[in-house]
């Protein structure tokens, strides 16, 4: 005699919690569509516009934080290394090459809730496109490491967190190109891992 | 076995229905958003200078990055902003409440990389063309689709050294009510 009440509460229970679970996932996975991929690096150009598509409209709704203007600049994520490996602490990581072009730019690190990634005081843990030591032809190398390295140290501390890196462009022509073939992003690459 | 089928089809079409429902309802109720946090701020019209990388805060965490926000309400007049003084980098971008872009610029796109700017409705913006006041001939006028939005200036601090200088800048912007 519950067969079909049963019935009934079965399919709503699986409508209502699959919609919040799967909702809820796709919201904290990505941004949205119309991402601008370079290797491992993710920029969403249009997040901020009223051209965003609805995935990045609740996205940003809820998540709160003012987006960069087109003119303003453009924000690049990279959660993994070349090879999709996610990018951990107790690895480290050889970050070289050039950005596109830009009148600044800022190299930083977070964590999972998206707070600054800070190795602790007086270590580098941030770069900015002046601050840093380049080659003569204008390429970069940066190692992201928990440990002391030569050259440009991006401390990650020795927290076992997993992070992501954040290269910000200021003013640059990037979020308007239509075709990203040329653009380049530094590659991001595995070195060694620490374990324990 | 039918009737186990018959649940989890049916139950799975209603969670894809009720998936884009709650993706597109999100915008309209979050409690959250930009908008809501820009109110709990203070007054219209007025630079709300920012801390960095507060948790549930406005600005992201990026260290050298500077902002002020302000929200304006141009019903009654136009706003206008000024902003000068020495900046490594300055930038601006005008959104309305939904958190859409409308305009943005940075001090290169602006004349001696000065920042004065008023933000019209399309009404205001018709009678400014037959009669420009003569404080506003320099300004950037932005005619604006609605009423109410905010704006976002923000400078960069490459070093330490910049902080004070950075502040200064956003300290003097000024974002009024135009009286006419």
């Amino acid at each position: 005699m519950f067969r079909v009440p049963l019935t009934i509460a079965f399919i709503f229970l699986i409508a209502f919690g699959g919609a919040t679970a799967s909702a809820i996932l796709a919201l904290r996975a990505t941004v949205g569509f119309g991402a601008i991929e370079i290797g491992p690096w993710t920029a969403w150009p249009e997040a901020q516009t009223e051209a965003a598509d609805p995935y990045a409209k609740a996205h940003r709704a809820r998540t709160g934080v003012l987006l960069l203007g087109g003119a303003e600049g453009l924000r690049f994520m990279a959660g993994s290394d070349d090879e999709g490996h996610a990018l951990e602490a107790r690895c480290d990581y050889t970050l070289s090459g050039v950005t596109p072009p830009a009148r600044f730019w800022t190299l930083h690190a977070i964590d999972e809730t998206g707070a600054l990634l800070l190795a602790g005081d007086g270590l580098p843990s941030t770069y900015h496109s002046q601050n840093i030591l380049k080659n003569e032809d204008g390429t970069f190398v940066i190692t992201a490491s928990e440990k002391p390295k030569t050259g440009n140290w991006l401390a990650t501390g020795n927290k076992a967190v997993p992070y992501q890196l954040v290269l910000t462009l200021f003013d640059t022509p990037t979020a308007g190109s239509s075709r990203l073939v040329d653009l380049q992003m530094p590659q991001i690459k595995r070195g060694t891992c620490h374990d324990g | 076995m039918g009737r186990v089928l018959f649940i989890a089809l049916t139950g799975i079409f209603g969670a894809a229905l009720l998936h884009i429902v709650i993706v597109l309802a999100i915008p309209a109720y979050a409690d959250r958003d930009v908008w809501t946090k820009i109110q709990a701020l203070g007054p219209t019209e007025f630079f709300h200078r920012l801390p960095t990388g507060r948790p549930g805060g406005l600005t992201s965490a990026n260290p050298f990055v500077r902002s002020a926000v302000c929200r304006f309400d141009i019903g009654e007049a136009p706003v206008r902003i000024t902003a000068s003084g020495l900046t490594h980098y300055w930038s601006l971008a005008i959104f309305d409440r939904y958190a859409n872009e409308k305009y943005s610029m940075n001090d290169r796109t602006a004349t001696d990389r000065k920042l004065d700017m008023a933000i019209v409705t399309t009404l205001q913006m018709i009678s400014y063309r037959k009669n420009l006041p003569e404080f506003l001939e320099d300004a950037v006028l932005v005619e604006f689709p609605v009423t109410t939005g905010y704006l976002v200036l923000r400078t960069v601090v490459p070093d330490a050294s910049w902080d004070g200088i950075a502040q200064d800048f956003l300290k003097g912007a000024q974002c009024q009510s135009v009286d006419s």
